[in-house]
């Protein structure tokens, strides 16, 4: 696609918010430490694999895959937050391919401007963590971000054709995350909160999405994603032990109060604004709506056992909790959860290169056929133009 | 407390909830069964039979409901009581 349209806070086309920059303070020292030694054996293993599983965007995923541009992410009507109600069933065919397309194109634009903020918050982190181990590892994660940023800007460039500027309630999280000059509170509202995010909504794409290219980057994405929340809590949990009554009520609060942005605000607004059905309508439909009740599951079913595990989960924090009806999440064990999402990336991965290797050796055959007789081919020529497919994902969790 | 004629149509609400995602009538669905092992049950129909219970009923299902709510009859059971509140 060559000309993406833009879409701000005040409608389609208004540049001036979504060209530019946006400045926020980072306070803070810089802080140097002169204990080569290490310290945690966790954190090592953690840089150890993020220095092992770099993958790159460019060669990884099948950019040759055309999706449907009316449906580019294979998006099944019930992940259409309004699909089910009169409205969307008063809507023509033409008009439902627009909210099809837009939902898409709100969703990639949120992931795009997330990754910016980990890339952020992640170099900060280098910066401004004591440790030499923890400085290792999120240098690797600022990588991991960096590559994000890069495959989400192009699939939304290359795939879909529209982006959006990023959400207030987005925005409003990130703000407070970079601008705090303490780092555990960065670490907090990136690696458990954002993060907790970025895992929900990643998983969702990758389990029930139905285009390929849209499964297979998002399970890679995924696998990514379980290190740094694995970091961040390996991180708190050490620093939380540390803390006063007063100061972890004062993370609490922030964790409380990001909760409820996250399960109230987080309903794709500046979709209903830009299409002009009845905006508080359709955003009333969609926080109803069981795709919506899908993420926010998946969302608490990891944010809140993070939080339990940091030791964020005083008797004043689970009373938050259970006002937002989440409590219950708290009991469930989010290592299975993140060794599964190694697992079907590993099987995407290992399908997706069985593919190509079944397309290339076919590719070749064709080419040795078509030569016997004198032709020009020759066996790198296939190799160049053999399409790569990417495999759907193996495992449509629930 | 609620009264057995509002216990009566609560659990009469969430029976033909399910049973319309499962395409069948109330009396088929059995309530002690896993409703996720019910035949043909899927986790997002299932949510889409509690946003149907929570609109026929004026009540809200929290999230986290289904992570402890797990037959039909628990779910008649957990609805009451939160109209009960």
């Amino acid at each position: 696609m060559e000309n993406v349209e833009l879409v701000g806070p005040d409608g389609p086309g208004n540049m001036a918010t979504l060209a530019g920059t946006w400045g926020v303070p980072v306070g803070g020292p810089a802080v140097f430490t002169w204990e080569y030694d290490h310290q945690s054996e966790q954190l090592l293993s953690l840089y150890a694999k993020g220095k092992q599983r770099q993958w790159d965007a460019e060669t990884r995923l099948n950019w040759a895959h055309e999706v449907d541009p009316d449906d580019p992410l294979g998006m099944p009507d019930e992940f259409i937050w309004i699909a089910g109600s009169p409205l969307w069933d008063r809507l023509p065919t033409a008009e439902r391919t627009v909210v099809r397309r837009h939902t898409a194109a709100w969703l990639y634009s949120q992931f795009l401007h997330g990754e910016q903020g980990a890339l952020v918050c992640a170099a900060k982190v280098v910066q401004t963590v004591p440790d030499l181990d923890a400085k290792f590892y999120a240098s690797t994660q600022v990588v991991d971000e960096a590559r994000h940023v890069e495959a989400y800007s192009r699939y939304l460039r290359d795939k879909i054709g529209i982006r959006y500027g990023i959400s207030s309630s987005l925005q409003g999280l990130l703000d407070t995350t970079i601008r705090d000059s303490r780092w555990d509170i960065t670490y907090l509202g990136m690696q458990v909160l954002i993060e907790g995010l970025a895992l929900a909504s990643f998983s969702i794409q990758r389990d029930y999405m139905t285009d390929p290219l849209a499964n297979a980057f998002n399970a890679y994405v995924l696998q990514d994603e379980a290190r740094h929340v694995a970091f961040g809590q390996v991180a708190l949990r050490r620093r939380y032990r540390e803390l006063s009554q007063v100061e972890l009520r004062e993370r609490e609060e922030f964790a409380i109060e990001a909760c409820w942005a996250l399960r109230e605000r987080f309903v794709g607004e500046e979709i209903w604004r830009t299409l002009d059905y009845g905006a508080e309508e359709c955003i009333a439909l969609a926080k109803r709506s069981p795709a919506m009740r899908k993420f926010r599951q998946r969302l608490f079913s990891r944010i809140v056992p993070a939080l339990k595990s940091i030791n964020l989960y005083s008797p004043r924090m689970q009373d938050a909790l259970r006002q937002l009806g989440v409590l219950g999440f708290g009991e469930l064990d989010t290592a299975d959860v993140s060794t599964e999402d190694e697992r079907i990336a590993e099987e995407i991965e290992r399908l997706e290169l069985a593919a190509r290797k079944k397309e290339i050796d076919t590719a070749m055959e064709v080419g040795r056929s078509e030569t016997i007789p004198g032709g020009n081919g020759t066996e790198g020529d296939f190799r160049s133009q053999a399409r790569i497919h990417v495999s759907g994902p193996v495992d449509r969790a629930s | 407390m609620t009264s057995q004629i509002m216990q009566e149509t609560i659990a009469a609400t969430v029976v033909a909830a399910v049973a319309t995602q499962l395409r069948s009538t109330p009396e088929q669905v059995d309530l002690d069964l896993p409703m996720l092992a019910l035949h043909g049950m899927e986790s997002l129909m299932l949510l889409r039979a509690v946003a149907e219970i929570e609109e026929a009923l004026d009540v809200i299902i929290a999230d986290d409901a289904l992570a402890e709510v797990v037959t039909t009859r628990e779910l008649v059971t957990y609805v009451t009581r939160m109209k009960s509140r």
